[in-house]
């Protein structure tokens, strides 16, 4: 592995189980760098933190193999044939998956989304109802979700709307 | 380790050291052992002292140790230390992850160096302590690693990370 120059953050998401409520104690957490080089450790607010997650899992959706993506308008909408999503749980190594939606087509999508979770919850951006997409050509949206179990049940329902 | 025959069988020996300094594996070709002979045991220089070092054949020691750690010597004068606590005790945010950010000026191959993110959690002493001797079991995290610019370098979940 190689850590090439720049700034980095890093996400900590305890996984608490019975014991850690037992005592306030086993809640604080201590982080430690090793390295050749002083490394500074720097606290990040929350909405820092969580929009640059956003932005890490996005590139991280956007640059999963082409399969993985559902160009689900393609059949019934064909100005939107070039809007897709995806929809993973499991790809990123760690209990996040996400709702990926990239509009490449030429025209706005204007969509309502609902995620529709068991053994999970969205934590971005934070609403676990609907979520009001409106993304013109070339953006796209993200809806992170983390697991709360291991075992989860991960859908969704979308409502298109006319252009 | 070394291997020697013994009585026509091929005999290969782990050396251990138990880290506390004390306890040690009490069967075949222990401190106490009467496989060694006097020559063996001169050979070795084998002390019948509760110090922690002990002999135990290999494949006892495949079967008595769940998991093996081999450590890279590495000059550690070299190394520097950071750290930071993360009170999730006292954290009124509705999230339930918290996020830290450094800054690498050059580049770390892990071929070449060492680098180490370590998370750690109050163990099982507090438990011993505090807790009325209740069983400790530590919980797991999921840690996520990327860059500001956007490019997710490593993600876990469990107690180790890089």
């Amino acid at each position: 592995m190689v850590l090439t120059p720049g700034e980095y953050i890093v996400m900590i998401d305890p996984i608490w189980n019975a014991v850690a409520s037992t005592d306030k104690l086993y809640k604080d957490v201590l982080v430690d760098i090793y390295s050749q080089d002083l490394i500074e450790i720097e606290p990040v607010d929350d909405n820092t933190g969580m929009k640059a997650l956003a932005h890490m899992l996005k590139n991280f959706a956007y640059n999963m193999k082409a399969d993985a993506r559902k160009y689900y308008l393609k059949d019934y909408k064909p100005e939107y044939a070039k809007v897709f999503r995806i929809c993973d749980v499991e790809s990123t190594g760690c209990w996040y998956g996400f709702f990926y939606t990239r509009n490449d087509s030429a025209f706005t999508l204007c969509e309502t989304f609902t995620p529709k979770l068991a053994g999970a919850t969205v934590v971005w951006p934070i609403s676990n109802t609907e979520v009001e997409l409106n993304l013109k050509p070339g953006e796209d949206h993200i809806i992170i979700v983390r697991r709360a179990e291991g075992v989860c049940y991960f859908g969704y329902s979308y409502l298109t709307k006319e252009r | 380790m070394i291997e020697f025959e013994h009585n026509g069988s091929q005999i290969r020996l782990l050396k251990v050291r138990n880290p506390w300094g004390q306890g040690e594996w009490t069967g075949d070709w222990s401190d106490k052992s009467p496989l060694w002979t006097d020559e063996l045991r001169q050979q070795l220089n084998l002390q019948d002292v509760n110090d922690g070092c002990f002999y135990i054949p290999f494949e006892d020691y495949l079967r008595q140790f769940l998991a093996t750690d081999v450590c890279s010597p590495c000059d550690f004068n070299n190394y520097q230390h950071s750290s930071a606590f993360l009170n999730f005790s006292t954290d009124q945010s509705d999230q339930p992850m918290t996020f830290f950010r450094f800054r690498l000026d050059r580049q770390i191959d892990f071929r070449n160096e060492a680098f180490a993110i370590s998370v750690s959690q109050q163990g099982d002493r507090l438990g011993r302590y505090r807790l009325k001797n209740k069983k400790f079991e530590p919980s797991r995290f999921n840690i996520l690693l990327g860059k500001t610019d956007g490019q997710l370098a490593k993600a876990n979940v469990g107690d180790e990370f890089l």
